[in-house]
Formats: structure tokens, C-alpha cells, sequence
């Protein structure tokens, strides 16, 4: 009977957790981070030298990184991020698939919309378009830190 | 052959304006009585600043874009081993106060383990774009209103979409 009560009490106990363990939305977290890139020769940040050598294909001579942002999103929900200007960059978890894989709907309002399925640590970038002002074009890198 | 003199030298550092004030003296009074000097001193300066100015159209023809970068880039590295890095650093303080020293150290070690969890920057691993076209496939995509989008994959394994503005 001594041993039987422990074992009941832990019962009950995983009973009434594993209902909302189970029922939890899948969630991703995601880093978005805005670069600005431009044709004019210029200083670039010391973080983005792997960015820059990714980018040797283009005729873009600095980068500038003007935001860095994590995002937990749960699944069928958006988060908004703003970028730069009036632009705003909405990260949609669709679906968290068997392989441990994100699809993601990326939209820029008016301007862009698309469904990506990243891998950990996989990107995909969003770039452009030009901005009004001359002043460079605007890169995206969307990444998938997390999902589960 | 051509011996240069004591004086022929003088007179070309004079041109050059390489003499030292006595010696300018010097070969400012000889050139007073001698227009022979005085015409030489003439041609030297002449020949000179034209050999100045030839050298500068040829400096301005090369570009020298990237040459600092290239010198340095064979230098060899020299870097002072660990342990002369270390006794610079610390010699005087380890040497003066070692039970300080060390206690300081102990303190400081704890700190950072406890707070480590709360310290840790945001290094986003999208900056870092590990290059592998796998873990990233774009399932679709669509321009909205007067842009058109287009889809890169760069030699360094980057997945890009491009927007533009419609021409």
C-alpha cells in the first residue's frame, strides 16, 4: 500500500500534464535581421563579412546592418517586424512538418509575398527593392533558429 | 668618364635644396661670382622638376587600389607565443599581489558563470548564412501591386529573392 501511493499520486500527476504538453502549438523562432547594401564604397560591419562574401556575385560595395530581431512565432500565427521606412516584413508559421522543417509565409505588404520551408538554420534572404532615396537596396535574411 | 667633383656635387644638393645653411652660404656667394655655377644650378633644378613631374603622371596612371592590402597580405604573421602575451599582461599584477590576484579571478569566474544565461547577445545565425541551398527551398512566390520578384542562388550557396519595380 506504502508503494502504491507514489505511484497513483504520480499518475495523476503526469495525467494532468501531458493534455497540455500535448496540445501545445509548435512554435519557430525566427531571426530577422536588415541590412542595407550599397553600390557606394563604404565601411562594412565586421559582423556581416560572411554576409558581404555571400553577396561577392553583386556589385554591392558596403553593408550596413540596421537591425537584428528574434521572433517566436506560434504555428498559424504572424508576428510583424518592422525593417526600414514604411516597410514591414509579416512572418507567418504555417506548418511545422514531420522533418523538423518551417514553412513560413513571408509577405511584405504591397510589395511581396511568399512560402518558404527552411531547414535549422537555413535562410532565405529578401532583398529589394531599391530604395526611394538612392540610398542602397534593403536585404532580408530570414532565418530558422528553432522550430518545435 | 665623367668625375664628378667636390663642387659638381655641392652645386646638384644645392639644386636640390639638400645643403645645410653654411654650405647654402657657401655656394650662394660662388654662384654670385660665377654664372657658369649659376647656369648649372639653372639646369639641375630644371632637369629635376621635370623628372618630379614625369614620375607623378606616372604615379597617377597606376592603380594602387588594393596594393597596401596585397603588401601586408605577405608579411608573414608574427604573433609573441601565449605564455609572453600572458606575462606582459600579468606580470605586474600576478607579481605584486598573487592571492589578490588570483581571489579576483575566482570572483570573476563566478560572475560570468551565474550570469551568463542573461548575458548572451543576440547573434543571429541569419548573418552568418551557413551557404547550405538545402536547408532553404522557396515554395512559391508573388510580386504584389507594380513589382516583379526574381529568384537567385549565389555561388556562395545564398537563396535570395529579388524585388524590383516593373519597368
Amino acid at each position: 500500500m506504502k508503494l502504491l501511493r507514489p505511484l497513483v499520486a504520480a499518475a495523476l500527476l503526469a495525467g494532468a500534464v501531458a493534455p497540455g504538453a500535448a496540445l501545445a502549438a509548435p512554435k519557430a523562432t525566427v531571426a530577422v535581421d536588415v541590412v542595407l547594401a550599397s553600390k557606394e564604397a563604404g565601411e562594412t560591419d565586421p559582423r556581416l563579412a560572411k554576409f558581404r562574401m555571400q553577396f561577392a556575385d553583386f556589385a554591392y560595395k558596403s553593408f550596413k546592418l540596421l537591425g537584428s530581431r528574434l521572433i517566436t512565432v506560434e504555428e498559424k500565427e504572424s508576428a510583424r517586424v518592422d525593417l526600414a521606412g514604411d516597410h514591414k516584413l509579416d512572418v507567418t508559421f504555417t506548418k511545422l512538418e514531420a522533418n523538423g522543417r518551417a514553412k513560413l509565409k513571408l509577405s511584405v505588404p504591397g510589395v511581396l509575398q511568399t512560402n518558404v520551408s527552411l531547414a535549422r538554420d537555413g535562410s532565405v534572404v529578401v532583398g529589394g527593392p531599391a530604395l526611394k532615396n538612392g540610398n542602397g537596396v534593403l536585404f532580408v535574411p530570414v532565418t530558422l533558429v528553432e522550430a518545435k | 668618364m665623367d668625375v664628378r667633383t667636390d663642387r659638381d656635387l655641392l652645386l646638384t644638393a644645392f639644386a636640390d635644396d639638400e645643403l645645410d645653411e653654411a654650405e647654402r652660404a657657401e655656394i650662394e656667394a660662388l654662384l654670385a661670382d660665377d654664372p657658369q655655377a649659376a647656369l648649372r644650378v639653372a639646369d639641375d633644378r630644371a632637369l629635376s622638376s621635370l623628372m618630379r613631374a614625369s614620375f607623378d603622371q606616372a604615379a597617377d596612371e597606376v592603380d594602387f587600389t588594393g596594393f597596401a592590402d596585397s603588401v601586408l597580405a605577405k608579411l608573414p604573421a608574427r604573433q609573441p607565443s601565449l605564455a609572453s602575451r600572458l606575462r606582459s599582461l600579468l606580470g605586474d599584477a600576478f607579481g605584486q599581489r598573487p592571492f589578490q590576484f588570483a581571489l579576483g579571478g575566482a570572483v570573476a569566474v563566478a560572475i560570468a558563470i551565474v550570469a551568463s544565461p542573461y548575458l548572451r547577445p543576440h547573434e543571429s545565425p541569419g548573418l552568418l548564412l551557413a551557404g547550405d541551398p538545402s536547408a532553404a527551398r522557396v515554395i512559391d512566390m508573388d510580386a504584389l501591386g507594380d513589382h516583379e520578384t526574381m529568384l537567385f542562388k549565389t555561388s556562395g550557396g545564398a537563396t535570395i529573392i529579388f524585388v524590383q519595380e516593373s519597368p
